[in-house]
């Protein structure tokens, strides 16, 4: 750990106590949280958005001046840690497949029809092995014909039915 | 204040509803998305009113209606994955509106450029806008008719699509046209000789041996044996001609093949790994010729036996005949039933395939750093996991099949007992002869092998067409930067460049150019510096045109890069990339790469200029030296100096250096530099460099930040100036002191 903060030029890497920052919703729908002394909207990013949903979440000014970094969720209060978590699923903008209710081939290209954490989705993808990429994890991302991405939760977390479904072109 | 201002809001949304019920229709725009303010998929419509902008839900209930006076202006915010439009009021608030997918980013963004000049023109004046045309309006109603409209054709376009694979097929046949008539002839000889021998058979039991004549026992024999020697001479005729044809179309179709991967453009291999592309032009394509050359006309021959047989059969014993035929529907519906599940299982078995190939290629590629890390033991364990599941599904496929064979060979004996029964109890009561009973269990067990076999020539059919299928996907890959149909000729460029409000992104939804302008006279010398990540290298895959801009253009003498002949743009313009490529091959073939025809001298001419001549023949082999893949038995200045070198022998009126002497040491650089000085006379020569030293003698030296232009001028204007330049030049000075202090 010291010999990385040596190598950092702009100094030390600031980590925020859960338990110290408090976090709204204004009545825009933007985040704004107060910390330290500081107040007014912010920015926050999930810094792994695939692999760890709770924790290294980074917190900013919405110009991208860095607040600092929110190392877990333990201990925040629990109004704030549920704005929190909502504006952390907008941004990435990434929805978690929970079933696919269709998957059909019409020649090399897929249409999908899924239901996700944000609603249904349909959406065309070109082949599978190109358009669904494994994460570290087992997790993987499937990118349609326009980049959209979503995620795909590992296997065993899917119905069966869902499973079937996948197993039949993946 | 929240409170206030919400009910404000509402208040003033009863009144646009009853002006709506009123009949009084004053839409500026509107746009749909599929998506809620809080990224919920749930669609919303954002209608701008001349005094107000109204959210409606998914039936058009009003949600959210904001008065014009309150607005101020508009935002797009991108975020992985999409974009919310804002709006901010005039006392400062900020609403999320509406979030939009990253395919409807673009109409976003002429959105929320309407909505903030409607602000806009409201703080302004309160005045007249309802004449600024209601153009977005009909943008979003294209925008939905274009989204419908796949829902619609998809089932036409399917149909047309596997119509075009096999035409696609048929046109890499076309050629062979003769050739595959005389085999299709020779076929059908072959057919009618195989259906004679059992004929010839039931005649040698019911009127040779039973007749007790050697005489014509002995001919028929002879005869027999002349149509089997007939059958090998046009089996071999046959299986010549298809060896050949197989072959040569195989070698047109992998010829287009690289045609059109050397067409597409970067943007379709940076999401694509490049090893799996070997075999799909390897073994798709042997897969294709397999069948196109033996299996097509197995198939074909098959077919044609499988008719003459029941004919014959038919002929002999109709009643027989016909109920044996009521077994084949069930034959059909198996296979019906079983194809599907072979189909997804060959799915299967190439996806890991293919999965796997790629990590081969990754490993190669970075085998170096796997040994730096001492990752080997690791590696290994991947290779094995991914090298298992390919065996796995390989094995879950055989398995599969495995019971095809066996049962099929269970309901051909079956069958044949049956016969036996029926026509040995006629034998035996003497309403059939036994040479009958012989010709038609042989005719039958011939009829059913066909069947066999035309069931796995379905199979194999079916494999080649899943990859012909992958063929034509990448033939038919639309190109990212087409050609233009007419391009214009561009005989001498003089050089003149200009940049006129590009914006540009990599990915949708994160844009690396903004907005950005420039113009470069002809022969002026451009220094391009800034931080790591402003943009600098974008800029010249852009003059390139590696890429096409989002918005706005790029000109070279007032020409459009888009309306010119590729190779017309790439002969007037000469690259040295940031990472440097030299092929597996010489110096010399790599230096004299962009152009084939140098001569020794010239090659050693620009070697000269680019100082790579002094390291270069002292090489044992000079010139000739085997550089190996990727460059990796030179250095890294070296091989900067070789593609310096390369793109001074094109001679090209533009050159674009990307860090081309970033690995060079000071003094080489400042040998090379006054080489390029004097060389780059009338050439209009753009530059980046992080190292300050090297652009002093630019003729304008341009500082780029996120995308934008942040300062231009000369070296010492800018160094005059406390912008990001003597910023960027005093923390190279400060390093420059530190190396002094260390003793
Ligand atoms: N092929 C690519 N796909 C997606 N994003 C890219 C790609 N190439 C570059 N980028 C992104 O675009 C931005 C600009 O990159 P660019 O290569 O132009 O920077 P640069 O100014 O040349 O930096 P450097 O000085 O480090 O070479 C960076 O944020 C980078 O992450
Ligand atoms: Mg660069």
């Amino acid at each position: 750990m010291s010999a990385m903060s040596g190598m950092s030029g702009t100094g030390e890497r600031i980590w925020i106590d859960p338990a110290r920052i408090r976090f709204r919703q204004e009545e825009g729908g933007l985040l704004a949280a107060s910390w330290d002394g500081r107040n007014g909207t912010v920015a926050a990013r999930l810094l792994f958005p695939i692999t760890h949903t709770d924790s290294a979440i980074w917190i900013g000014e919405p110009t991208g001046e860095e607040w600092g970094v929110l190392l877990s969720l333990d201990g925040m209060e629990s109004a704030s840690r549920a704005v929190l978590e909502g504006e952390l699923r907008l941004s990435p903008y990434l929805p978690r497949i929970k079933r696919i209710t269709a998957l059909r081939r019409q020649l090399g290209q897929f249409h999908w029809e899924v239901a996700t954490d944000r609603g249904p989705f349909a959406f065309q993808t070109g082949p599978l092995y190109e358009a669904v990429t494994a994460m570290p994890g087992g997790q993987r991302i499937v990118t349609d014909a326009c980049g959209q991405r979503f995620l795909l939760p590992e296997e065993r977390r899917m119905n069966g039915r869902t499973g079937r479904r996948l197993a039949k072109w993946l | 204040m929240a409170a206030k201002m919400e009910s404000r809001l509402t208040a003033y949304g009863t009144a646009a509803r009853l002006r709506e019920k009123a009949g009084l229709t004053d839409v500026l725009a509107q746009w749909s998305t599929p998506l809620s303010e809080t990224g919920v998929s749930e669609p919303r419509t954002l209608v701008l009113r001349k005094h107000s902008l109204d959210v409606q839900g998914p039936n058009g209930e009003l949600l959210r209606s904001i008065p014009r006076s309150l607005s101020s202006g508009a935002a797009v915010r991108e975020t992985g994955g999409g974009a919310w439009l804002e709006l901010s009021l005039t006392d400062g608030t900020k609403i999320r509106l509406a979030m939009a997918l990253l395919s409807g980013i673009r109409e976003l963004t002429a959105i929320a450029e309407r909505i903030g000049q409607w602000a806009k023109e409201a703080s302004d004046s309160d005045g007249e806008s309802a004449n600024g045309s209601a153009e977005p309006a009909s943008d979003a109603g294209q925008a939905e008719a274009g989204a419908a409209r796949p829902a619609g054709r998809s089932l036409r376009t399917a149909m047309s699509k596997r119509l075009r694979v096999l035409s696609g097929l048929l046109r890499y046949a076309a050629p062979y046209r003769k050739p595959l008539m005389l085999s299709g002839a020779a076929l059908l000889i072959g057919v009618g000789l195989e259906a004679l021998p059992p004929y010839l058979m039931k005649l040698m039991i019911d009127g040779g041996v039973l007749g007790s004549s050697q005489a014509r026992f002995a001919g028929l024999i002879g005869m027999l044996l002349a149509v089997y020697v007939l059958q090998a001479a046009f089996q071999v005729l046959r299986s010549s001609i298809s060896i050949r044809i197989g072959n040569r179309m195989i070698s047109r179709i992998r010829e287009d093949m690289f045609d059109k991967l050397m067409r597409l453009s970067v943007r379709y291999y940076e999401h694509r790994a490049s090893a799996p592309f070997i075999g799909r032009i390897q073994y798709d394509t042997s897969s294709v010729q397999s069948f196109l050359s033996e299996g097509l006309p197995q198939l074909l021959a098959q077919l044609v036996m499988t008719g003459t047989v029941f004919a014959v059969l038919l002929l002999i014993d109709w009643r027989l005949t016909l109920w044996v035929l009521c077994a084949v529907p069930l034959c059909g519906l198996a296979a019906a039933l079983l194809w599907p599940k072979m189909r997804s299982l060959m799915n299967r078995t190439w996806n890991v395939q293919f999965l796997l190939q790629k990590y081969i290629g990754d490993a190669l590629q970075g085998v170096r750093v796997i040994k730096a890390f001492h990752r080997e033991e690791e590696e290994k364990a991947r290779f094995g996991y991914w090298n298992e599941s390919a065996v796995a599904r390989v094995i879950e496929q055989q398995r599969w099949s495995q019971w095809l064979q066996p049962g099929f060979n269970l309901a051909v004996s079956g069958g044949i007992a049956l016969v036996w029964l029926v026509i040995g109890r006629q034998v035996i009561r003497g309403t059939a002869s036994l040479g009958t009973l012989v010709a038609f269990t042989t005719y039958l067990s011939m009829f059913i092998g066909q069947l066999r076999w035309n069931l796995s020539l379905v199979g194999q059919a079916n494999t080649s067409i899943a990859s012909a299928d992958r063929i034509f996907e990448l033939l038919n890959t639309q190109e990212e930067l087409p050609e233009p149909a007419k391009p214009v000729p561009l005989a001498d460029a003089r050089g003149e460049i200009a940049v006129d409000r590009v914006s540009f992104g990599y990915e949708k939804g994160r844009s690396v150019l903004e907005d950005f302008s420039l113009r470069i006279r002809p022969g002026e010398k451009i220094g391009i510096t800034g931080r790591s990540g402003a943009g600098k290298s974008t800029l010249l895959q852009l003059l390139g045109r590696f890429y096409d801009p989002d918005g706005g253009s790029i000109r070279i003498d007032g020409i459009d890069l888009r309306t010119l002949a590729t190779a017309d743009l790439r002969r007037h313009i000469g690259i040295v990339f940031q990472e440097t490529f030299l092929f597996d091959g010489t110096i010399a073939q790599n230096i004299a790469y962009g152009r084939s025809g140098a001569s020794p001298m010239e090659i050693m001419e620009a070697a000269r200029l680019a100082r790579a001549h002094t390291f270069i023949e002292r090489l044992p082999y000079g010139y000739d030296t085997l550089v190996g893949e990727r460059g990796v038995r030179l250095s890294g200045g070296e091989k900067q100096r070789i593609a310096i070198a390369r793109a001074l022998l094109l001679n090209p009126p533009i050159l674009l250096l990307d860090e081309a002497t970033s690995s060079v040491d000071m003094e080489t650089e400042r040998d090379i530099q006054s080489a390029l000085e004097t060389l780059s006379e009338g050439r209009t020569t753009i530059a980046i460099a992080h190292r300050l030293s090297t652009l002093r003698n630019a003729d304008r030296i341009i500082v780029l930040d996120r995308g934008t232009i942040v300062e231009s001028g000369t070296h010492d204007e800018l160094r005059a100036r406390n912008g990001l330049y003597r910023q960027l030049l005093e923390a190279r000075e400060e390093a420059r002191e530190l190396e002094e202090a260390v003793p």
